[in-house]
């Protein structure tokens, strides 16, 4: 009966064996998804000129060998640390500096501490004024007992040594100093922290008992000008630092403007004007360009050499005329503004172009 | 959620993307819409192989009849031989218009004077009725062919909306957790297409070939009643 029925309509058993084999398959095949490959991320390349290389190393070129951790040279260390936000880094709040000698006096401890807290401590702008008018012994000696009050957080229990001073300000001190919360259990270590600080505290008296002394700048300028200057003006930086690494001086030199760099390349065609005429019947498309090396003053550090070149014998005539002249006009009077940007222009090319220099 | 958790969740997922993976995950709907559409394939799969063979066996079958027709038998066997046994294509044609003959002359009374129209309707009603069998089911393919994408797309549609309402409820819409869905959504469609596209192609080869049968059965019909009209034309004459 199966037998006739498939010889008849064979179509349905064949159809569902068919299906069958086809899901049997697709359960093979589709049995796992192959995840992506994972995209390898493109790497950005910049191309940078020399001069680019230049103000990214800074260093010095005479060194040998370069630094792992290149940092300027800085021959002794400032006083005042001006901080200057990074690139990239939003400007944030500097406390304004000291305006009068004694919240200086009050400060004095605090810079040998390295990180200076940002949040400037609001009570002692307040306690200082109180000893101002009368300079006695006595409140100097309570400066220099308020000076070391940043250091208190020092933890080391010490025996108290003085303790008449410690006893002393107690009426005076508690008042401004209301937001600190641990100002009576600490008074010994007080008395001790002005025993370790004597040294320092001896010039603090001294100028706290003369506070209405006038502060005359032309004296400080007098006073520096008494004095020759240093053949190298020691650099200042946060922390000192003699060893060079390999690279330019530099370093971080600042860069003419191309307003700037039109101007000193007029001021240098000029001076040649002066010395140059070209050939006569020379011919105006030829325009030699004269690369010179210049020394800060002006002068020439090298002969001066063709930046392009020509086979034809004209040209080699005005290029010829060409560098003579610049030989002979050297040394060029490069003005004092220009200066600072010597790295831009100590190699210097001129194109010289015969139709401007005629007549 | 948290994601360590959605990381799983999409892991499990991308380990669940075998075909009954994505069909178990499947919405109600979307799992009637693939089983409908697989049984659709099956059935036109079906009729597919049912038609192949039968239009050889017919097409066989003709070739043989002809043969034998035109190589000078008499017909009087030839009907003899035939009318036992079920016949089909021509060789039904000739037996229906034989038998129509034979009442014709073997009556009481000699029907002869409209035979020739008789034999004709026989014949037409014959054809008419070859061309039913060959061509039945064939519209089945056709809706079939036309109609699965619509039905798998309803399924993919379906499947989409429950992808999209879940990521609405879930707040993620990281392609990992999206993805699944959607797979299991497109394959509704997928095997709507796997289902028709078979179809659309067979109906239209087996159309082809059920007209060429056709013709060729009208054509033999008008020759052999040329034939028999020859013959009753003779019979009246003598």
């Amino acid at each position: 009966m199966a037998l006739r029925f498939f010889r008849q309509q064979p179509g349905l058993i064949v159809s569902g064996v068919g299906h069958a084999a086809v899901l049997v398959a697709g359960l093979v095949a589709f049995s796992t998804a192959t995840p992506f490959a994972d995209q390898q991320e493109a790497i950005a390349v910049d191309v940078i000129s020399e001069s680019d290389l230049r103000e990214l190393t800074r260093g010095t070129p005479t060194e040998k060998q370069v630094a792992e951790n290149p940092r300027p040279v800085v021959d002794k260390q400032s006083e005042k640390v001006e901080e200057q936000p990074k690139p990239g880094e939003a400007p944030r709040d500097v406390p304004a500096p000291p305006s009068r000698p004694q919240t200086a006096e009050t400060e004095q401890p605090e810079t040998p501490k390295p990180p200076p807290p940002p949040p400037p401590p609001p009570p002692q702008q307040v306690t200082p004024p109180k000893p101002q008018p009368a300079p006695t012994a006595e409140t100097a000696e309570k400066q220099a007992e308020e000076k070391p009050e940043p250091a208190r957080t020092e933890p080391a229990p010490q025996p108290p040594k003085r303790p008449e001073i410690a006893d002393k300000p107690p009426e005076r001190q508690p008042e401004p100093r209301k937001p600190e919360p641990k100002p009576e259990p600490k008074r010994e270590d007080l008395a001790k922290l002005i025993e370790n600080t004597k040294p320092q505290e001896r010039p603090a008296p001294a100028r706290s008992q003369e506070p209405d002394r006038k502060f005359s700048p032309n004296d400080i300028r007098k006073l520096l000008e008494s004095k020759d200057k240093p053949q190298n003006a020691a650099a200042t930086g946060q922390e000192v630092n003699r060893t060079a690494s390999l690279g330019t001086r530099t370093g971080n030199a600042a860069r003419l403007s191309p307003a700037d760099a039109d101007i000193l390349g007029g001021i240098v065609r000029e001076q040649l004007a002066q010395c140059w005429s070209p050939p006569p019947g020379a011919n105006p498309a030829v325009k030699p360009i004269v690369r010179m090396s210049l020394n800060p003053d002006g002068s020439l550090r090298a002969t001066p050499t063709l930046a392009n070149a020509s086979g034809e014998a004209a040209f080699r005539s005005v290029a010829d005329s060409a560098l003579r002249a610049v030989r002979r006009c050297a040394p060029f009077r490069i003005p004092e503004r220009f200066q600072p940007f010597y790295a831009d222009w100590q190699e210097w090319n001129v194109i010289l172009d015969p139709s401007e220099f005629l007549g | 959620m948290d994601p360590a958790e959605v990381t799983q969740g999409a892991l499990q997922a991308v380990n669940e993307v075998s075909l009954w993976g994505l069909f178990w995950q499947a919405h109600f709907v979307v799992k009637l819409v693939m089983l409908g559409l697989l049984g659709a394939s099956i059935w036109s799969w079906a009729i597919i192989v049912d038609k192949t063979l039968l239009f050889m066996r017919t097409k066989r079958q003709m070739d043989r009849f002809e043969e034998v027709f035109w190589s000078g038998q008499s017909l009087e066997d030839l009907y003899r031989s035939l009318a036992n046994r079920p016949v089909s294509g021509m060789g039904a044609l000739f037996v229906a218009a034989m038998r129509e003959w034979k009442r014709s002359f073997e009556g009481s009374g000699r029907a002869v004077a409209s035979l020739a129209q008789r034999i004709d309707k026989v014949l037409d009603v014959s054809i008419q009725r070859e061309v039913e069998r060959l061509e039945s089911k064939l519209l089945v393919l056709a809706t079939i062919g036309s109609a699965s994408p619509f039905i798998g797309l309803f399924g993919t549609v379906w499947g989409i909306m429950t992808s999209f309402r879940s990521i609405a409820a879930s707040k993620n819409t990281s392609l990992a957790v999206v993805a699944p869905g959607i797979a299991e959504a497109l394959f509704a469609t997928a095997i709507g297409l796997f289902a028709a596209i078979p179809a659309v192609i067979a109906y239209n080869r087996l159309q082809a070939e059920a007209a060429k049968a056709q013709g060729r059965l009208e054509g033999f019909a008008d020759e052999f009643s040329a034939i028999l009209s020859r013959q009753i034309d003779e019979r009246a004459a003598a």
